[in-house]
């Protein structure tokens, strides 16, 4: 008993006049676990930063790589109901027939159209320079979907002399609810966060208005025109994912392996 | 019968029927020996040997295999005789002894409660006890066999010799105070004081235990009526160890160690504070457990443990159990057996008297001799009371609720 | 004369100085052992460790600070000093001259400096010695008077002199500075660029080992200033109750948690959360411009925190949440409110074991016992992490394990339903409450006393269901509905578990059968039979969506089974997968099969027909749509459950049950007697009350015959202040939970709690007890999650006091909210409306959010209170949306109920109960102007401001719902004069998912709002309204000024709606609908009453019920 307490006494001696030593091989339980199953032994090297965009030097335009594509529609395209605008007379006067709903649109040879096309794994590209431009014209959203780049400027127009406001719903960014009562209005907003589930910008004045957005880290995107066309390009060489996304029919990917200088086509099918 | 349903009592009357029977078996060799019919030596032995053993063992190992030794010992001393009170035979018993409890110690829940910094000490106590009741008599021997040679007692010849103060004995006295407080410190860090926290009377501890010097006042009170046992007999004790002076009349053994001069003194004093204190605080620090239930040496303290509550007056087993009848409406009547019982018991004092023990009502005196011999008695009654109450449960034999009067 | 004889020593004395060498040098050890014991203790160690934590951050945050751009910035500084001496250098001589100059100067000054002083000290002097003379009628006073004037004089001289030099010297000195300007600020900048790197070097030489201050912590050098100290905080209003006197706690926590209150040793887990939680700040611009460099830094230095290759173990780590807790800017400071109060444990211990720490888990446990050497973990038990735990039994009150901490929130929360940000702790007093603990425990403090049954009545349950459902429900009510509240008394672990032998296991089957249809029996046999008059045919489709779209959602459930998120596979429903409020209902599968269509048509007409106090609001059904809803309902079928076989109840079984009853109250011949006159029947009957009884069924329902009966569980008052002994264990160690995980038994305290809720009859394993003494607490089947949550509350329910002051919800107004909320949570309002951020269970029903029911976060401040008063009283006085298909149920709140309610918004908006403005006419320039900026901003396009009936308003052109608004018309009536203002400004900020869009979006920098009149109103398009709008301002300028002002533009906007607002509304109870029409029973004694002051149910019986609403607010305070 004494003897035990004895032995300890001297160990707490070398104890307190041991200038700590570090390293060597530790137990670390998390202690911020909820319960037992928190308590198991984590790696220490850490979690990596959630917004830690890859930091790549901008791309050599020398070398660059453009990527080219065709984004085809396969079975029925579903019918698109027009859009009833008779709320808002000025709506209503803007189109002499009611314009169809945007949400597929598909071009006589079965092109789709409004399809976002972005490289997944891209790096970090060079700071945008262009402001991006959503306008409402028609009491609707142009473009219909689209892309930005993390910090790029949108700027938000309003082409009609009637009420909208431009109500954004991001997820990870701050969302905005702003009116724009006066013809040709311009907000400018910035989204700081890497974003890539598209999310939606609505009108709450005119139910039927929306348009989607991503807000990616790089200028890799493209949106796929009335002919179902979209490019990219100054992609610096490498391997790389290829998203798709369609309102609708959801979203697509693809490998894709580009070289310097080198042009390659890569097409989508979507499916009804 | 309940004990035989019941391992921990069987070894308890073990314990205690054998320490009734060491202190009879010290009278009977005390009466051979005032006949000179055995060799005082071994005689004295056999009695002193028992206590220490006893003493020690008790707490050292199971109490059954105890009594199995203190017999075996018994005769191994008998043929033992005078080299019983060698030096290194003291030695042995301090070796055994402690291997015994340290052997002891090897048992999980005999650790628990040994090792509880307010038990060591009287751990401790146990040894110095047997070993310092050994020291005594030893010396005792040594000058009585002088002294049946017609020589004069060790102490006696020392007073004629010349020491120096210094270094004889101041420096004596310097290098024991150094030690004891060595032990002291080594005490105190190794034994971490055991506090608790801040008093609650709401949550008691349990087992509540006094100070363990009061233990065996604590131990009486399982056997007594409160007032008996918290009254009566501690202030009988306290009045008896004053009046001891004007009992005990014999001049001889003044100043030196002797048995022989001194048998009947030493064996009650023997009797009184090994069984009667010593045992009974032992019993309450090392045997008491939770709600004061007792535990034998190796058994884990369950508090949750239940003992059946079947105790049973005197009254009850005379009228009922033994002549199957109602209990008497008038308490003198309902009382009567166990009031003429205690009667008896008083008057063994007179018989004594004109009996076996007339030379001591000469050479004392009646006052002496009666206040002795019922201050004797009342020390017999105890573990006459605790056998009872092992063997059929007695709870009262005097059991007057009408005028709280219960013995 | 002859020599004595020498004397013979007693020893020899060699071996006595051999003794005496040997014990001193014994004594000189034991004496520094028991110095060093004195010396050494843990939480040195820690100190010291930390220490080195502390260096290991500083270094790397100096690592991060001298970056590259920082050395290259240095250098730069550094070459442009060399020019700069280059230049002095160039004109040396002049320089040199400058400085001698200067010199000369300064020592002329110096010494005209001095005398000066000594002058003036003289004359002092002297002045003394005048007022003295003259006070002593002295004959010298002229004469002291003279020198005084000369001194006096001497001294303007010396004065005038100084100046004179004093301008001089600067003079000098500036020439002199010509040359060293430049190099002068250079240093400057320097040192501004270096000075947080200095700071930091300090900051190390404090902690590192190697600094000359730590040889103050050697052994009796230490009593002076050791920088290993004990470091505690003094809580006198926070004190612990020692049994015979309240003593204030003193923390010492933080001797050993040396970080807990300095930001930098987050957890990983935490660094990670707040780096968010500050970047989002950020980015909403929520930091003040001054802030927010010193965040940015911070932010950084968290993300270094993240990455860096150690995590920082505990004892090290800063309180989670600095901002809530511990922080000197957070409510709960550390010096006001330290540790204890809130993780309990012994303030002053100073030790590990001694400071009350309990193990969250085994394996935790299992961890701390280790220990290599008993006294005090050294450092390989350090990196081990292992404390020489051992329980303390004395302790009364040890920490709460980690999962629990929250329940000391209650301490001083406990007035309170909702604590803010306390979501774990609102949650569990929320499932108490739902699961109704209180009703089988007495919990007597505030939160928990005037609050309704949890269970609807079975005074009339055979008219609603049969007996041979009754039984199946019993039995097992999980099978049945897998989400119910209702919990399983029979059957259970220890009745016919594992541990049970297989013949007791028969006999108690026996037995349970023969209760659970004794029960039935009794309940149908007191029920009241009236007749309930089915309605006209329905039709089940429109039923179906009546149900999902009105709102019945909110409180109830129609599934039982749900899709797996992680398989996807369709699986049993659980409770956690609905959110909480939506179990306030019963889950409408089966309902059909549990009852029949002439009840549930009456039942959801009114409610409150069938029993006058169920919980259940009237949503004033149309008989059609009661005969659609019914007709739905009547298609959730579960035939199966009623094809189980039943066991009929076995005869011996009922007689032997009966008969143990009856021998409590008379002999064994009588009580046999007595039941052979009995017949079956009635045996029965009188076994179910009994049993009724044994179970407490009449805490939670309404039974006849069961009025003003004790409730049957232990008080739980104060369950978290009882000590560790006063739990019986029994012998279960570890079990097999339920739904598959393995359990285990701590020896504490809180463990028991979890494992009596998580299975709560588990401490009869192992233990043979006759039938009626066995455990009863019926099992709630609660998860993991919930069975913490509740163990969670129980914890908190203590006897520990604290100073009223330090009470929650303490000051009238806080309190006045707190009772609202308590009515909220009775009623389940949260089902369909947001309130105070949180609510509005049955969103995940309505596709559309611009259909969803009001958020009613910022209702305090929004509406009047007569308004509010009336409609909650009567929904049916105004639609404000007409065109929302969820309805606005008429709950008929008592009028103490509705006021209530009433007064917590008002308080919770900080607003008077009246707006007095309700009667004033605004002035007309405002008005008008009001009306310009109305059209200007075009609000008409989605408010309408034609006056219409309140009660009953034209929905207008339905075919584009989305842009519909409420009609302002009706504002004046119900909205708050001020409000109206403020939420055109920033309605996204009020309700963060509103429609109405922010005309006047706030301007970053600033933080002011912007207005978008600024520069149109000189735009041709808006010609005209300038010219309208020029007569009501002085000159265009002042106009302009306005129009770019928000503030007054919202409020000339306010004046307007206000002009245009209605003053007419009908009061409650008097319109032609309410109350809504009555089926009548058609029967003898139909007890229902008229819709209109209806009181919760109350727990008690109802002579102490009825208002027992009421009666909380008086017996919350102890």
């Amino acid at each position: 008993m004494s003897l035990r307490k004895y032995f300890s006494l001297l160990f707490a001696f070398m104890l307190v006049f041991a200038v700590a030593c570090g390293g060597g091989k530790e137990v670390v339980d998390d202690d911020q676990g909820e319960d037992d199953g928190a308590l198991q032994t984590s790696d220490t090297s850490g979690t990596a930063a959630a917004s830690a965009a890859p930091a790549a030097a901008a791309p050599a335009v020398a070398d660059a790589a453009t990527i080219n594509g065709l984004v085809k529609f396969e079975g029925a395209a579903a019918k698109m109901p027009t859009l009833q605008m008779g709320a808002d007379p000025f709506c209503a006067s803007q189109h002499p027939t009611p314009p169809p709903d945007e949400e597929v649109v598909v071009g006589a040879g079965g092109e789709l159209a409004n399809v976002i096309v972005w490289v997944k794994n891209a790096p970090a590209g060079p700071a945008p320079t262009a402001p991006a431009v959503l306008d409402q014209r028609g009491c609707q959203y142009h473009p219909h979907v689209s892309a930005v780049q993390v910090g790029q400027t949108i700027q938000i127009k309003n082409s009609d002399s009637t009420l909208h406001n431009v109500h954004a719903m991001p997820k990870i960014n701050s969302a905005f609810n702003e009116g724009q009562p006066i013809k040709d209005m311009v907000a400018e907003k910035k989204f700081d966060k890497v974003e890539v589930e598209p999310f939606r910008i609505k009108c709450d004045v005119h139910g039927w208005m929306k348009s989607f957005m991503v807000v990616l880290p790089h200028p890799y995107h493209s949106v796929s025109q009335m002919n179902g066309t979209f490019s990219i390009a100054n992609l610096p060489p490498g391997t790389y994912t290829l998203v798709a996304w369609h309102e609708k029919y959801g979203r697509q990917e693809q490998q894709v392996v580009v070289g310097a200088k080198e042009t390659k086509q890569v097409n989508f099918t979507f499916k009804g | 019968m309940t004990f035989l349903k019941n391992f921990v009592n069987v070894l308890s009357v073990a314990s205690i029927s054998f320490v009734l029977l060491s202190a009879v078996f010290a009278f009977i060799v005390y009466f051979n020996l005032l006949n000179g019919r055995l060799k005082s030596k071994g005689g004295i032995g056999f009695i002193i040997l028992g206590v220490i053993l006893f003493v020690a063992g008790l707490f050292a190992t199971p109490l059954l295999y105890l009594s199995v030794a203190y017999f075996l010992c018994l005769w191994g001393c008998v043929a033992l005789g005078p080299r019983l009170w060698e030096k290194k035979v003291g030695l042995w018993l301090l070796i055994g002894g402690s291997a015994g409890f340290a052997l002891s110690l090897l048992d999980p829940n005999f650790f628990l409660i040994a090792a509880k910094p307010d038990n060591v000490p009287i751990g401790a106590m146990i040894f110095l006890l047997g070993i310092f009741t050994w020291i005594a008599l030893r010396k005792a021997y040594i000058n009585d066999s002088q002294m049946a040679l017609g020589g004069i007692p060790f102490e006696k010849k020392e007073t004629n010799e010349k020491l120096f103060v210094w270094p004889d004995l101041v420096y004596t006295e310097m290098l024991c105070m150094i030690i004891l407080t060595i032990v002291m410190i080594v005490w105190s860090v190794g034994l971490r004081a055991p506090l608790e926290e801040a008093a609650n009377p709401t949550s008691s501890p349990n087992p509540a235990k006094a100070p363990w010097y009061f233990l065996g006042l604590q131990e009486m009170l399982v056997y007594f009526d409160p007032w008996l046992a918290g009254v009566v007999l501690p202030t009988l004790i306290i009045v008896g160890l004053m009046a001891i002076p004007y009992i005990d009349t014999n001049p001889k053994g003044n100043g030196y160690y002797s048995f022989r001069e001194r048998k009947w003194e030493i064996g009650v004093f023997l009797y009184g504070f090994l069984v009667l204190w010593s045992f009974l605080i032992i019993t309450g620090t090392f045997l008491r457990g939770p709600n004061w239930n007792f535990f034998g040496p190796y058994e884990f303290w369950d508090p949750n443990k239940l003992e059946p509550l079947v105790n049973i007056d005197l009254s009850e087993l005379v009228w009922v159990k033994g002549m199957g009848m109602r209990l008497p409406k008038l308490w003198v009547i309902r009382e009567a057996p166990g009031m003429i019982l205690v009667l008896l018991y008083l008057g063994v004092a007179p018989l004594l008297a004109k009996g076996p023990f007339r030379r001591f009502y000469l050479k004392m005196g009646a006052p002496r001799f009666y206040v002795g011999a019922y201050l004797f008695l009342t020390m017999l009654a105890l573990p006459i009371k605790m056998v009872l109450r092992w063997l059929f449960n007695l709870k009262y034999i005097v059991h007057i609720q009408e005028i709280f009067f219960n013995i | 004369m002859k020599p004595q004889e020498p004397i013979p020593h007693n020893y020899e004395m060699r071996k006595l100085h051999l003794i005496f060498a040997l014990t001193s040098l014994g004594l000189l050890l034991v004496t520094g052992i028991m110095v060093g014991y004195d010396y050494v203790r843990g939480w040195k160690w820690f100190q010291l460790e930390f220490n080195r934590l502390q260096e290991e951050r500083i270094q790397q945050e100096l690592k991060a600070k001298d970056d590259a751009a920082t050395k290259k910035r240095l250098a730069e500084l550094d070459r442009e000093m060399k020019e700069g001496q280059v230049e002095i250098a160039k004109n040396r001589d002049a320089y040199v001259e400058a400085q001698k100059v200067f010199d000369q100067w300064e020592g002329k000054h110096y010494a005209a400096d001095q005398d000066y002083r000594f002058a003036k000290a003289t004359l002092d002097a002297q002045r003394y010695i005048v007022e003295l003379s003259v006070v002593q009628h002295r004959h010298d006073v002229p004469e002291q008077q003279r020198k005084y004037e000369e001194l006096l004089k001497k001294v303007n001289d010396l004065n005038l002199r100084l100046q004179q030099a004093t301008r001089d010297r600067d003079a000098a000195s500036a020439r002199v500075d010509k040359f060293l300007t430049r190099i002068k600020e250079l240093e400057d900048h320097k040192k501004e660029i270096t000075a947080s790197i200095e700071l930091l070097n300090k900051q190390l030489e404090a902690v590192s080992p190697k600094s000359k201050r730590m040889v103050l912590n050697f052994p009796m050098l230490d009593f002076i200033n050791p920088t290993l100290k004990i470091d505690q905080v003094v809580l006198n209003d926070l004190f612990i109750d020692m049994n015979y006197m309240s003593v204030p706690r003193v923390d010492r926590c933080q001797t050993c948690h040396r970080a807990i209150d300095r930001p930098g040793f987050e957890s990983k887990k935490e660094a990670e959360r707040l780096a968010q939680e500050l970047q989002t700040a950020l980015d909403r611009n929520l930091i003040l411009p001054a802030k927010r460099a010193e965040t940015e830094e911070r932010v950084a230095s968290l993300r270094r925190l993240v990455d860096a290759p150690r995590e920082i173990q505990n004892p090290f780590r800063t309180h989670p949440k600095l901002d809530m807790f511990v922080g000197s800017a957070s409510p709960h400071p550390l010096l006001e409110y330290g540790c204890t109060v809130c993780h309990r444990g012994q303030d002053r211990a100073t030790e590990f074991g001694r400071a009350g720490h309990t193990p969250m888990s085994l394996r935790m446990e299992r961890r701390w016992e280790k220990v290599k050497f008993g006294l005090m973990p050294g450092p390989w038990d350090y990196k081990q992490r292992n404390w020489a735990y051992a329980v303390n039994p004395f302790l009364e009150t040890p920490m709460y394990p980690r999962q629990y901490t929250e329940a000391g929130c209650l301490k001083c929360h406990a007035g309170q339903v909702e604590v803010r940000d306390g979501e774990k702790i609102n949650k569990a007093t929320h499932l108490v409450e739902l699961y109704g603990c209180h009703a089988c425990h007495k919990i007597n403090n505030w939160r928990f006393t005037g609050l309704q049954k949890p269970g609807p009545s079975l005074e009339g349950i055979a008219e609603k269901t049969s007996p041979a459902w009754a039984v199946r429900w019993i039995s097992n009510p999980n099978h049945f509905r897998p989400t119910t509240r209702m919990p399983s008394f029979f059957y259970q672990r220890n009745m016919i578990g594992p541990a049970v032998p297989a013949n007791e296991r028969a006999q108690n089957i026996k037995y349970q059968d023969a209760e659970i249809h004794s029960i039935v029996q009794y309940l149908f046999d007191r029920s009241t039979r009236r007749t309930w008059t089915p309605g006209p045919a329905g039709d089940a489709g429109r039923g179906k969506q009546l149900v999902e779209s009105i709102g019945c959602m909110g409180c109830h459930i129609a599934q039982d089974t749900v899709k797996d998120e992680k398989t996807g596979a369709v699986r049993v429903a659980r409770r956690d997968d609905f959110p909480i409020e939506r179990h306030f209902g019963f889950n409408l599968t089966g309902v059909g099969t549990k009852t029949h269509a002439a009840w549930i048509y009456n039942w959801v007409k009114n409610p409150k027909a069938y029993d006058r106090l169920a919980p259940m609001p009237s949503l004033r059904l149309s008989d059609s749509e009661a005969a659609d809803i019914t007709a739905y309902l009547m298609t959730l079928q579960k035939p199966k459950f009623m094809e189980e076989p039943l066991r009929p109840p076995n005869a011996s079984a009922i007689r032997e049950l009966a008969k143990g009853y009856l021998i409590n109250t008379m002999t064994d011949t009588d009580a046999d007697a007595k039941l052979r006159s009995m017949t079956i029947r009635e045996q029965m009957i009188y076994l179910g009350q009994r049993s009724i009884e044994k179970y407490g069924c009449y805490s939670c329902h309404d039974i006849k015959g069961f009025d003003g009966l004790k409730p049957i569980g232990t008080e739980l008052t104060t369950e978290g202040s009882k000590t560790l002994h006063l739990f019986d264990f029994g012998f279960a160690h570890s079990y097999d939970h339920e739904d598959g995980k393995k359990e285990h038994i701590l020896h504490n305290v809180p463990s028991w709690i979890y494992n009596k809720v998580r299975s709560p009859r588990i401490y009869d394993d192992e233990r043979t007890k006759p039938y009626n003494d066995k455990l009863k607490m019926p099992n709630f089947h609660l998860s993991e999650e919930e069975a913490r949550l509740v163990t969670m509350v129980v914890l908190g329910l203590t006897k520990e006091k604290v100073a009223d002051a330090r009470i929650a919800g303490h000051d009238p107004g806080m309190h006045a909210i707190e009772e609202q909320r308590k009515i909220i949570s009775q009623r389940n309002c949260r089902g369909c409306h947001v309130i105070n951020h949180s609510g509005r269970a049955i969103a995940s029903m309505i596709s559309d959010t611009n259909f969803l029911p009001p958020d009613l976060t910022p209702q305090g401040g929004r509406a009047q209170s007569p308004w509010l008063f009336n409609f909650l009283k009567d929904p049916t006085v105004m639609k404000i949306r007409p065109w929302l298909s969820v309805r606005m149920p008429t709950f008929g709140f008592s009028d103490h109920d509705a006021a209530t309610l009433v007064a917590g918004f008002a308080a919770e908006g900080n607003e008077p109960q009246f707006d007095t403005k309700r009667f004033e006419t605004m002035p007309q320039q405002n008005v008008a102007v009001g009306r310009e900026v109305f059209t200007m901003l075009r609000c008409t396009q989605c408010h309408s401001t034609t006056p219409v009936d309140p009660a009953n308003p034209p929905t207008p052109n339905v075919a584009d719902a989305q842009s519909l608004a409420p009609n302002l018309t009706l504002s004046k009536l119900r909205l708050r004069h001020e409000w109206i203002a403020d939420w055109i400004r920033r309605p996204g900020e009020m309700i963060p998912d509103t429609r109405m869009p922010a005309n006047f979006p706030r301007d970053a920098q600033s933080g002011g709002f912007k207005s978008p009149l600024a520069g149109a109103i000189d735009t041709p398009a808006f010609a005209a309204h300038k010219a309208a709008l020029l007569p009501y301002f002085e000159n265009e300028e002042a106009l302009r000024k306005t129009m770019s002002d928000a503030v007054a533009l919202t409020n000339y906007l306010r004046d307007y709606i206000w002009s245009i607002g209605i003053d007419q509304m009908r009061s409650a109870g008097s319109g032609p609908e309410t109350p809504a029409p009555q089926p009548q029973p058609t029967a003898p004694a139909a007890p229902a009453l008229q819709t209109g002051e209806v009181e919760r149910r109350p727990l008690r019986a109802p002579d102490a019920g009825g208002r027992s609403g009421r009666r909380s607010t008086t017996n919350t305070r102890r």
